[in-house]
């Protein structure tokens, strides 16, 4: 009887011990988790934040497509209409201006596409030339056919600019989810700093992790960020024009 | 019968930069006459305003999910024979076997081309 009370006080004494131990480490890992809960609300915020600014950006791409294609649209109008009056035989100084026109549409409004439409643009360049000095009208159709071509085939390409846009969407799609983690493991680890009392403060020494500097680093770039109006402005302050 | 271009096509999707590029290819396929709605719910909206003869609608989407839009269509007398194509990065087989099953008319997996959206409307509308 005597032995398997000393065996009972023994157990009990070495559940205390375990006890004792898992509270202390419970105790020690409270400024981690109430560090770690702050945190993250911010870590979403900025995952949000960076779904905003892919989404700013590919507005601007679609944008400028669009123009190029809305260009491209009235470039092959004209080269149309020219076409039709070189196979008809009419003025030739008409088509001249018409062709003219085009060139003007195709150097104007194009960066991204400078190879194909340099071609395309010195193309009608000899075509206006060839009818300006009333030459022959055959091979001025063939050379308003090859630019029609071209334009045709950078349509294409402007369109497979706009598909691949699409790369945002599932961006968003992700940083969603992402997010939706975040705001869970939040919640768990609230319920973990309720449940175990692990209280934080905010006079507790803050816990550095390379999450932190991080986050930081994050929250500098976002809050401190100037609009370049506003940078102007104070440059301008400063004597630069 | 091949797609009238003068045909009303509702786009519904809560993503801005996916209802501009779906808009924008349909544009280069000819058709023009393209609404936009950000959600099911708002889909069905402006489905009820009527003239509408065809659908791309995504499946993910707050308020009302694509699929929750398509089974409202298919119960609704009035709509529930108007084609719905599905353009959706939910590329699970248990997903399009669902859209199946709802009544989708067809089903495109993001990213896609111009190709594709083109084909399939070509099928919807053969």
């Amino acid at each position: 009887m005597a032995d398997a009370n000393g065996h009972l006080y023994s157990e009990l004494g070495e559940l205390a011990r375990y006890l004792d131990t898992t509270l202390r480490k419970l105790d020690d890992a409270g400024a981690p988790i109430a560090t770690m809960s702050d945190q993250l609300p911010e870590a979403a915020s900025h995952l949000e934040g960076l779904t905003k600014l892919t989404e700013e950006g590919t507005h601007e791409v679609m944008r400028l497509t669009e123009e190029i294609q809305d260009s491209h649209a009235l470039i092959a109008g004209m080269i149309s209409k020219a076409t039709a009056l070189v196979v008809k035989g009419q003025i030739f100084p008409c088509v001249a201006c018409l062709l003219r026109e085009s060139q003007q549409l195709v150097a104007q409004d194009d960066v991204h596409l400078i190879d194909s439409r340099e071609r395309l643009a010195g193309t009608l360049s000899q075509a206006a030339e060839t009818l300006t000095k009333g030459q022959s009208g055959n091979c001025i159709a063939c050379a308003l056919t090859e630019s029609k071509h071209r334009l045709l085939q950078d349509d294409k390409r402007l369109i497979e600019i706009m598909t691949s846009l699409s790369f945002q969407d599932l961006v968003a799609q992700r940083v969603k989810k992402l997010t939706t983690i975040i705001h869970d493991v939040e919640r768990k680890l609230l319920e973990l700093v309720v449940v175990f009392g692990l209280k934080h403060d905010g006079t507790q020494p803050e816990v550095k992790t390379e999450a932190t500097d991080l986050l930081k680093e994050l929250n500098a770039s976002s809050s401190n960020a100037m609009k370049q109006d506003l940078v102007d402005d104070i440059l301008g302050k400063f004597g630069f024009n | 019968m091949p797609a009238d271009p003068a045909i009303k096509i509702l786009v519904v999707d809560d993503m801005s930069t996916m209802r501009r590029i779906v808009k924008n290819i349909l544009k280069q396929l000819g058709f023009s006459n393209v609404e936009e709605a950000e959600n099911g719910q708002e889909g069905l909206a402006k489905l009820k305003e009527g003239g509408f003869g065809l659908v791309v609608s995504d499946w993910n989407m707050p308020v009302m999910t694509g699929i929750d839009m398509l089974r409202a269509i298919r119960a609704d007398e009035a709509t529930k024979t108007l084609p719905v194509l599905m353009v959706t990065a939910e590329a699970q087989q248990a997903n399009l076997v669902e859209a199946v099953k709802a009544g989708v008319s067809n089903y495109i997996v993001k990213p896609f081309t111009a190709e594709t959206l083109q084909e399939k409307i070509t099928k919807i509308f053969p």
